[in-house]
């Protein structure tokens, strides 16, 4: 008996938090299937997987980025006959607990997208000023209030799947789907999940790094409007 | 005659050298396609003969009716961000090519993986 549903995990060195978050799925989501790509990990990512032998693997011989990484996850899924699509990331940030209440919120044409609930407990004064000005972003361009238009917790059907075999952005996918999507007349549904925390790195370098991460989603933001749009419906004006 | 110190026009024409013999050994080495050599020498070499003879660049802007040397350099820098701009869509054009195929490959090579665990768990 086949499972209808999957989750998608990339993951590039991601050694010593794959395993967790492996078990996490193994207690919460024992009827969803696990495909994880290995996006040329130089560390032992690939033998994490041989400790789970349930678990179903890719690995591209070129880094994709997390774009290429997780279009290559959908394919492979799409093709095998999923119905229900789920990612992850590698990291332990998303438990795997609230697959449930995402999955309670697909419907056709319905990317739902699991957000962070507890923005204003997060210590870093500039994620906070950065998820301020996306929500910013999307309320005033998109008409959308999108409370973590960032997070790749996300939950979708075979149709939206089709269309990312496509086409996924490979920079700033989270972003730029979100863009595309609700352009091209899809709805984002968010449901409130409680995250982990990741371990963060120093500040000083964070800071300046973060400056120049705003501006390049920024940037990809507006371009996603211009650009002729790939998830355009068949036989609908967008 | 230009007022350029010789001084001056050593080093320059000392750079322009370095450059050709360096694009003549990416050549040898084989960094540089055939194909793009056929852009590279021919700029080199005149950028070498404009960094010997300043006065060239006086005559061939009179030539062209535009007798603002500075009007020239634009024209120049324009041609270069032509060229800068074909490469980098080429570039894009082959990133996405190589995710494309790494893609395949990974759905091959996984294919691969799941028959053969298929067939090692049919009962004989």
């Amino acid at each position: 008996m086949k499972n209808q549903t999957v989750i998608i995990i990339p993951a590039r060195n991601e050694a010593d938090n794959l395993s967790r978050v492996l078990e996490d799925i193994r207690r919460h989501a024992e009827r969803a299937d696990v495909v994880v790509v290995n996006d040329n990990s130089n560390d032992a990512t690939q033998s994490v997987l041989a400790l789970f032998p349930e678990v179903r693997y890719l690995n591209p011989s070129v880094n994709l980025g997390i774009g290429g990484a997780v279009q290559l996850g959908i394919r492979y899924c799409h093709t095998l006959g999923y119905r229900e699509f789920i990612r992850m990331d590698g990291d332990g940030q998303h438990p795997a607990g609230a697959i449930p209440a995402l999955l309670g919120q697909l419907k056709d044409k319905v990317l739902v997208q699991g957000s962070r609930s507890h923005f204003i407990r997060s210590s870093n004064l500039l994620r906070k000023m950065g998820s301020i000005y996306f929500r910013f972003l999307f309320r005033v361009f998109c008409g959308k209030t999108i409370p973590d238009p960032t997070s790749g917790f996300m939950c979708f059907g075979r149709d939206l799947a089709a269309k990312f075999q496509d086409f996924f952005p490979s920079e700033f996918p989270e972003i730029e789907t979100n863009v595309l999507l609700l352009r091209a007349g899809y709805d984002i549904v968010p449901v409130q999940v409680e995250m982990n925390s990741r371990m963060g790195g120093e500040s000083s370098i964070k800071f300046f790094r973060g400056i120049i991460y705003m501006c390049s989603v920024t940037l990809a933001f507006f371009i996603s409007f211009i650009r002729k749009n790939p998830y355009q419906q068949d036989g609908e004006k967008v | 005659m230009m007022a350029i110190d010789l001084s001056a026009r050593i080093i320059f024409a000392g750079c322009a050298v370095i450059l050709i013999l360096g694009i003549i050994q990416m050549i040898r080495k084989g960094l540089i396609k055939e194909k793009h050599s056929l852009l590279w020498l021919p700029l080199g070499l005149v950028f070498m003969v404009f960094c010997i003879f300043p006065e060239l660049l006086i005559w061939f802007s009179a030539k062209v009716h535009l007798h603002y040397i500075t009007v020239v350099v634009l024209c120049v820098i324009v041609v270069f961000t032509l060229i800068l701009l074909y490469f980098t869509v080429k570039l894009s054009r082959l990133r996405e090519d190589v995710n494309r195929l790494a893609q395949e490959q990974a759905l091959h090579a996984a294919e691969c993986r799941n028959s053969r665990r298929q067939n090692d768990e049919t009962p004989h």
